[in-house]
């Protein structure tokens, strides 16, 4: 015997199979083979292996259901009934059918007998040396086992269809021919024992015992086909699927997703809240202006008795102001009050005149909203109790709000109700009817504006006005030639609004900056991102602008804005959000729950040796009397750590230490686990939150993804929030990741080195630990007399609805202490106007949810006209710095908007940023990267 | 014979089979329901051939795996959810499989886990016959009826099967070297 023989054989013998002489021999030649004594224990092991593992196997049914047993019972004959998937119904069809299933049969017996015989299947090399992998579309393509009938064997008669058959009372006839008689052996003469009956082959003959079978590869047998063809003909066109599962007549292997409840009721209320819809400065009931700068009320003028009325300015009602000065304000806020001498003053004509242009509800006469001073920030606070009035105004501008609506206990724009963190089930009370009717105005009014035919794509040099269609730009990702792959969600690009259409960009803001250093990663390897991987906002906000932090108000905004160095006769408006610094006895605890990722692919240094430090880093950054667990999960969660002070940094470390990898990734479990604990550990007035350490690589059917998100939200609304942290590029789910992040109201950050460990879980985490607001919304109003149209630049995914602005069920992104946000738009200006106007350009409101407080808070700020400046190159550094790395991102993700602008344009922006920030070495590398990236070619092209 | 006869003899043909068949049939659609209904479907497709007089001959096991095999298979196929031996076989089966909360052991569960997951990745000829052979105890000679392939050919199907098994186990050291 020599070892080929021996090796091939030794499966055989590790499990027993071989017998007689033939296991001797091989027994006697791995004691004196060497080599074949080597290669035999894995042998041996593996069928241990394999035998263990499939010994238990829990998931499978044991029995058939009652259901089943029901249906195999009325198959048969006579009792056959509808909910079999086959039953055919029909006679003179089914001798028809009959026919024609024996005459493909045979024909196609006939044809797979001529067909030339391979020692095995085309799809099957048993020689190949790739150990796995064989791909699923590799090979579904075809169809891997034929469903062959058992052929005639020797000796057993070929069944003719019965006169019984054709008749078909209940039966299918789509019996092979042949088929039968495999299995009903009755009428075999080798029956009775006829174990001679050897392997089935096509050609008839019988075969002997080591001849090798053919294997016709084909598609689906026309005995199928036909039969598929037939019931879909029966059902009227649907092909049936098999499974019926448990009632559902059409599921495959997937049960349907629910939606979970909480989220129908958050639908509902916010169809009913409507709310924000802004009833605003409701005197009578007519609303007056719900937009500042627009002359219509969308909200139809209605009243309650149905007739149409055009709000007249007259004398305000005398309203009694509540003594207190801090008091809740009408949603009215923002600036959509009319004030007595402007309600006075103002020219319905002024106003009109855009909007009934483009197609309004004709609403001459209406009162619009009253002119602001530019650049005052007002601010509305309401409370818990809802009443309604102004708030911390100086005197002389209580006067003006004095018509403003009365205190209206029921109706209550501003009935904001509670708005602690663990009760979002906030309402605002409105009068029913009023929601019925803004609901209506605005659907009225968003259907006139409903998307007209796509146009092509806009040239970015004179992009025409586009109302409300979107155009997607980008491509989708496809696979990269890369160490697996990272998968990113496909990104449409804001086109160009214009003002009259859409007169209000409403967004829920982003801290995240994950976007920038994945990019980077690639940028530092050689290669451009791909496109769907580069977002705008997350590039602008990875750098600081240097806004100072106010010290009382929770928010500050500035605005600049200057021409474009890029866009062709547009401005480019920097709105920057900058959020107050926490104090060190103003922050609040913190309980975190550290859900680490232990499967197989993260055992790499570069992501499980980072975690190690990355936490390590963590812990030793944190208060003492903080507490943090760690959890791990591979294909199953374990808690490996109890939450413990953050002062017993040595048994923290150790127990991060011992952590092992290996297996496959159980996001669920682990997510489910760490919940539970973060639950039990919750202390109220601290930060509560769940941080994701992972390489995103967690293969979930959709059903699943859903499960975890809906529990992620579900948690975040009782006050545990989820931070995800994103190691190791390569099998990196961008999209999964960013979703939990989203739903939990967390930050997501990909961390690529110990530097940006150290900025993200140390300084950034600091700051989002110490959240000071949430639900932040940012709404920019743009004025149609001076903006013609504007287009944001990123924040594609974060995109409102105007009327959620207000909407305070609707969830948004999260401030922590001393951070900002940065937006930017190109606009274009109206010509002719003189530019010393004391007009506004626009106005930027930012509504939140203080942490401290629970109070919702929005805050407004206005863009003069005249603050643009006239120049792009005397702007500040930070601002030549915004524009440069936006423009940047535009042209990684190729969107039409920047095509004719070249990497060197925005390296010549930003050189002269690099030599006055020199002491930003996040600029320095930026300018590096934009200078590197010209000659780059994107990964996979 | 009478409709009751059968009826009893349909029982007792479904009753000795169904437990083997369901857990094959598991083993490839990945999902407790679907192959309970996979299994169903064999049966019935049994139940309405079946003549007057006839007998179930012994070839009926492997005649049952075979059909439940291309039941299972065209199932997926409908399907177009690639889960089946082809995918990450341990990965994906806490997600789709009937929720049942299942204790595991500790320790070399995930080499279990691993095991069948490579087992996942073989070519779905291999993993046939690997299931047939180590989990269902079919004989050669079922086996091959059930394949259609000489006895010879299932053991060196087998055979390959474990070898790539045992390499990729070693690869991913679960397996000594």
């Amino acid at each position: 015997m020599n070892c080929e023989i021996c090796r091939n054989r030794l499966t055989l013998f590790a499990l027993g199979d071989l017998v007689g002489t033939d296991a001797e021999e091989i027994q006697k030649h791995l004691e004196s083979c060497g080599e074949c004594s080597i290669a035999y224990p894995e042998i041996e092991l593996t069928v241990e292996l394999l035998r263990q593992s499939l010994t238990s196997f829990k998931e499978a049914p044991v029995h058939l259901s009652s259901e089943n047993w029901k249906r195999i019972m009325a198959a048969d004959k006579g009792l056959a009934g509808r909910s079999v998937t086959w039953v055919t119904q029909g006679h003179p069809r089914l001798a028809v059918a009959a026919g024609l299933m024996l005459v493909a049969g045979i024909s196609w017996l006939l044809v797979s007998s001529m067909r030339h015989q391979h020692e095995d299947a085309p799809e099957y090399d048993p020689t190949s040396e790739s150990i796995m992998g064989y791909d699923a579309e590799l090979l579904t393509g075809q169809p891997t086992y034929e469903d062959a009938p058992p052929s005639v064997t020797p000796g057993i008669t070929v069944s003719r269809p019965s006169p019984r058959k054709s008749k078909g009372a209940g039966r299918s006839a789509d019996v092979a021919p042949g088929e039968d008689d495999f299995f009903f052996a009755g009428q075999t003469a080798s029956g009775g024992g006829g174990e001679t009956v050897t392997a089935l082959s096509s050609d008839g003959d019988a075969v002997a015992e080591n001849e090798r079978v053919p294997e016709p590869a084909r598609p689906p047998s026309p005995v199928e086909g036909k039969r598929i063809a037939r019931e879909s003909k029966r059902k009227g066109g649907v092909t049936p699927i098999i499974s019926k599962g448990t009632g559902t007549e059409r599921e495959g292997l997937d049960t349907p997703v629910t939606v979970p409840a909480e989220e129908s009721l958050q639908r509902f209320d916010r169809d009913r809240a409507g709310a924000n819809f802004g009833d605003l400065s409701t005197v009578n009931g007519p609303v007056v202006g719900k937009v500042k700068y627009e002359t219509v009320s969308e909200f139809g003028l209605k009243q309650a008795n149905g007739a149409t009325v055009l709000a007249k300015p007259g004398p305000p009602e005398p309203i009694e102001l509540p003594a207190a000065p801090d008091v809740v304000d009408s949603i009215a806020a923002g600036g959509f009050v009319s004030f007595a001498d402007d309600v006075k003053d103002a020219k319905p004509s002024d106003y009109n005149s855009t909007l009934s242009k483009s197609g309004n509800r004709d609403l001459s006469g209406t009162i619009r909203g009253g002119k602001l001073e530019s650049a005052r920030d007002e601010r509305r606070v309401m409370s818990k109790n809802g009443d309604s009035s102004i708030v911390s105004l100086e005197d002389d501008e209580k006067e003006r709000f004095t018509h403003r609506q009365k205190k209206l206990p029921d109706a209550g724009a501003a009935q904001i109700a509670q708005s602690g963190p663990v009760n979002k089930t906030r309402v605002t009370a409105r009068r029913a009817e009023q929601v019925m009717e803004q609901q209506e105005a605005t659907e009225e009014i968003t259907s006139q504006h409903a998307p007209i035919s796509p146009r092509p794509k806009p040239d970015p040099a004179d992009a025409p006005v586009l109302g409300l269609s979107l155009v997607v730009d980008e491509k989708k990702f496809e696979r990269e030639e890369d160490d697996g792959y990272a998968r990113f969600e496909e990104l449409r690009v804001n086109p160009f609004y214009a003002v009259t259409a859409r007169v209000m960009s409403t967004f829920s803001i982003d801290v995240d900056t994950a976007s920038y250093t994945v990019a980077r990663n690639y940028l530092n390897r050689g290669v451009l991102p791909p496109r769907a991987a580069v977002r705008t906002e997350e590039f602008v906000n990875f750098f600081g602008y240097g806004y100072e932090a106010p010290r009382k108000e929770t928010f500050r905004v500035y605005t600049e804005c200057a021409p474009s160095k890029f866009g062709r006769g547009l401005h480019l408006l920097k709105v920057g959000v900058k959020g107050r610094r926490l104090g060190r006895e103003e922050q609040r605890g913190a309980v975190l729950t550290v859900l680490i990722d232990t499967s197989g692919s993260m055992e790499q240094p570069d992501r499980m040796g980072l975690v190690r430090k990355s936490v390590k880093m963590l812990v030793e950054s944190l208060g003492a009397d903080d507490l943090v667990a760690l959890v791990q999960y591979d294909s199953h969660a374990r808690v490996v750590l109890e939450h413990t002070k953050a002062k017993n940094r040595k048994k923290i470390l150790d127990a991060l230490n011992g952590l092992q990898c290996g297996g496959s990734t159980n996001l669920e479990e682990g997510m489910s686990r760490a919940y539970t604990l973060a639950a039990g550990s919750f202390r109220g007035g601290a930060e509560n939150r769940v941080l994701v350490l992972s390489d995103g690589v967690a293969n979930l059917g959709s059903v699943a993804a859903e499960d975890i998100l809906g529990k992620v939200a579900q948690y975040r609304k009782q006050g545990v929030t989820c931070s995800v942290f994103g190691f190791g590029m390569g099998t990196y789910d961008d999209k999964m990741l960013e979703s939990l992040a989203d739903k939990g109201n967390g930050a997501y950050a990909f961390v690529d080195s110990e530097d940006e460990a150290r900025r993200l879980l140390v300084e950034d985490l600091g700051a989002t630990l110490h959240t000071i607001a949430s639900d932040v919304k940012i709404q920019v109003e743009f004025n149609p007399k001076r903006v013609k149209r504007y287009r944001q630049l990123g924040y594609e995914n974060r995109q409102l609805r105007r009327e959620d602005f207000r909407n305070d069920m609707v969830d948004a992104g999260e401030v922590g202490s001393g951070q900002s946000v940065t937006a930017l738009y190109e606009i274009e200006l109206m010509e002719g106007e003189k530019p010393d106007r004391a007009d506004d350009l626009a106005t930027v409101r930012v509504r939140y949810m203080r942490i401290d407080t629970g109070d919702v808070e929005e805050t407004s700020h206005t863009v003069a006209a005249a603050s643009v400046a006239s120049r792009f190159d005397d702007m500040p550094a930070g601002y030549r710095l915004a524009a440069g790395v936006a423009e940047f991102s535009e042209i990684l993700r190729g969107s039409t908007h920047a095509a004719g602008s070249e990497l060197e344009q925005v390296a010549g922006v930003l050189r002269p940023v690099a030599m006055e920030l020199n002491l930003d070495k996040r600029v320095q590398e930026l300018l590096r990267l934009v200078e590197s990236a010209k000659g780059m070619s994107r990964a996979g092209e | 014979m009478g409709a009751t006869d059968r009826a009893a003899q349909m029982e007792a043909i479904v009753a000795e089979h169904e437990t083997a068949l369901l857990r094959y049939a598991a083993r490839i659609v990945n999902n407790s329901c679907v192959a309970q209904d996979v299994v169903q479907n064999v049966f019935i497709k049994i139940f309405r051939r079946w003549e007057k007089g006839l007998q179930p001959s012994e070839h009926l096991k492997a005649w049952l795996f075979r059909v439940t095999h291309n039941e299972a298979v065209d199932q997926i196929r409908k399907e177009s959810r690639l889960r089946v031996l082809h995918t990450k076989h341990g990965e994906e089966r806490k997600a789709n499989d009937c929720p049942d909360g299942h204790e595991c052991a500790f320790g070399g569960e995930e080499r279990k886990e691993l095991v069948l997951q490579y087992l996942g990745k073989l070519h779905p000829r291999e993993q046939q016959v690997i299931l047939l052979r180590m989990e269902q105890g079919l004989s050669y000679k079922e086996i091959s009826a059930v394949t259609g392939r000489s006895e010879g050919n299932v053991g060196n199907i087998l055979h390959h099967g474990v070898r790539k098994l045992s390499q990729a186990l070693k690869q991913a050291g679960v397996v000594a070297s």
